[in-house]
């Protein structure tokens, strides 16, 4: 090996490190963009089978979407404005001071009663007092947050923009999906090339499969938990049924956390604690009916690991990071997993090891 | 100028003939311009220099290569006399698509040659997804392999 390319390596090298400092920033925006394009792929390529342009498909896509989003905008935001303007009212009432307005509003005064009424049964808790010391803290962010508005204001725009930009991310992820994959397979030598389509497709298949695997199964069980749990009369059901689709992404755990909120809310609106019975057995069904009969209608074929391995795996998750880990850690682990059977078994095959 | 607008818009919405040049292979021969744009998104193209080994016998199949330029020799372990050499235009690991999941043999450059890949998903996915293609580029196979009949030459194709 010669001088010139040695140092042509280290040129490199050099580069590509400085690239990723550059860029690092915006690398859980492509992420997301990445993780967009991958959920909405299979709709674009069915359209463009059916004969449209593919960024004729793409905008019909991002068309429906944002209709949703409007409708939903539309629907949910003049009860946000009449839930704020109560707030409003509430606070800017001079009379009472703050801490006491906000012990007056509908959901918080529930808990207060609730542990109200906690503390009275069982006198050694001394709940109370560490809860209106919560409230005050509360309420003295409250007050900050202007002022970190404020002198956060940059930042701010600058995330908001970026966030804005996640679609046109995923535009040009979608549009141009098979140029990009010709490009990076294009740098590949000639003797791994076989290969490296192997490993392309292997891993490019299982992120897919997995995340719409992800996204069906949160629709699916979010929808079933809410019917669920409104049959079984449990308050805010609609938004009790999506926290529960949400945390089913977590294998195992997830619809337990679910339960658990369930439960904390039936017994803060002071219902009857059988309720919480009922509630656990209609989450049960749930569970019973996705596992059984909507997953392998959904998923089919899709992560094939021993339960031990995926508790163990969730359970690390949540050691190593934290919630978001927690969601990660399986698929990043069966992906790893994945493509290191398919390296083996390749690299045999290709008589390259 | 009512005629410069004219010849304007004609160039806008006229149907672009595109990857016409992908016709002339065998397969290709009977697709029309729309089907030729589906099969152009799947192709990678590769470079082989002479004498570079492209694959050998029993390494698994990915892809089926179509010849833009130069020569490929054919040889299997089982008959060292009978080698076989494909030249422009012409494809091979056709006949390996439908018979198995291994290479029957070693295919070497001969001379600089620019070659396109198609993976078998990808054109296994062409074909389930646009059966009018499909059946014209399965059409086209049977014809190969009828010829490839009759010429006992071929063998190997």
């Amino acid at each position: 090996m010669n001088w010139n390319r040695i140092i042509f390596i280290l040129l490199l090298l050099t580069l590509i490190v400085l690239g990723i400092i550059f860029y690092s920033p915006i690398f859980i925006y492509l992420i997301i963009s990445i993780i967009v394009a991958y959920i909405f792929d299979p709709i674009v390529s069915w359209l463009e089978f059916k004969g449209m342009a593919r960024w004729i498909a793409i905008l019909c896509v991002y068309a429906v979407i944002a209709g949703l989003i409007a409708w939903l905008v539309i629907t949910y935001i003049p009860r946000l404005i009449e839930q704020g303007n109560q707030l409003i009212k509430f606070i800017s009432r001079s009379d009472v001071p703050l801490d006491q307005a906000i012990v007056q509003l509908p959901l918080i005064h529930s808990i207060y009663e609730f542990i109200l009424k906690v503390d009275q049964t069982i006198p050694q808790l001394n709940l109370l007092p560490q809860f209106n010391q919560l409230i005050e803290l509360g309420v003295q962010k409250l007050g900050e947050l202007p002022q970190i508005l404020l002198s956060n204001f940059q930042s701010i725009i600058s995330t908001v923009a970026l966030v804005f930009t996640i679609p046109f991310f995923s535009y040009f992820l979608l549009k141009d999906k098979r140029k990009i994959r010709q490009a990076l397979v294009s740098l590949a030598p000639n003797k791994y090339f076989e290969l490296t389509l192997i490993l392309f497709n292997k891993v490019d298949e299982n992120i897919g499969t997995y995340l719409r695997a992800i996204l069906l199964e949160m629709i699916n069980v979010g929808i079933l938990s809410t019917i669920a749990l409104t049959i079984v009369g449990v308050p805010y059901s609609i938004v009790i049924g999506a926290i529960a689709g949400l945390l089913n992404i977590i294998p195992y755990l997830g619809p337990w956390i679910g339960g658990f909120v369930a439960g904390f809310v039936i017994l803060v609106s002071g219902l009857p604690p059988i309720m919480i019975v009922w509630m656990a057995l209609a989450i049960l069904i749930v569970q019973f009916l996705d596992n059984y009969i909507f997953y392998p209608l959904i998923v089919g074929r899709t992560i094939r690991m021993h339960p031990l391995v995926v508790l163990l795996t969730v359970v690390a998750g949540s050691y190593f990071g934290g919630v978001v880990w927690m969601l990660i850690s399986v698929p990043l682990i069966y992906m790893i997993y994945s493509l290191i059977m398919a390296l083996h078994k390749n690299l045999k095959e290709f008589r390259i090891i | 100028m009512a005629n410069c607008l004219q010849v304007w818009f004609k160039k806008i919405f006229q149907r672009k003939e595109v990857h016409t040049e992908l016709q002339k292979y065998p397969l290709f021969k009977n697709l029309n311009s729309k089907e030729l744009q589906f099969v152009y998104n799947c192709i990678h193209s590769r470079e082989f220099k002479a004498g570079e080994t492209i694959f050998e016998e029993g390494f698994p199949l990915e892809v089926i290569y179509f010849i833009e330029s130069g020569e490929v020799e054919l040889s299997s372990s089982k008959e060292p006399d009978a080698k076989l050499i494909v030249k422009d235009n012409e494809a091979f690991g056709l006949i390996d698509f439908f018979s198995g999941q291994k290479r029957r043999m070693t295919a070497k450059a001969i001379s600089d040659t620019t070659l396109l890949a198609i993976t078998e998903s990808d054109f296994k996915e062409l074909i389930n997804r646009l059966p009018s293609l499909g059946t014209k580029i399965l059409w086209s196979c049977c014809q190969l392999m009828a010829k490839t009949i009759q010429d006992k030459s071929q063998v190997y194709y």
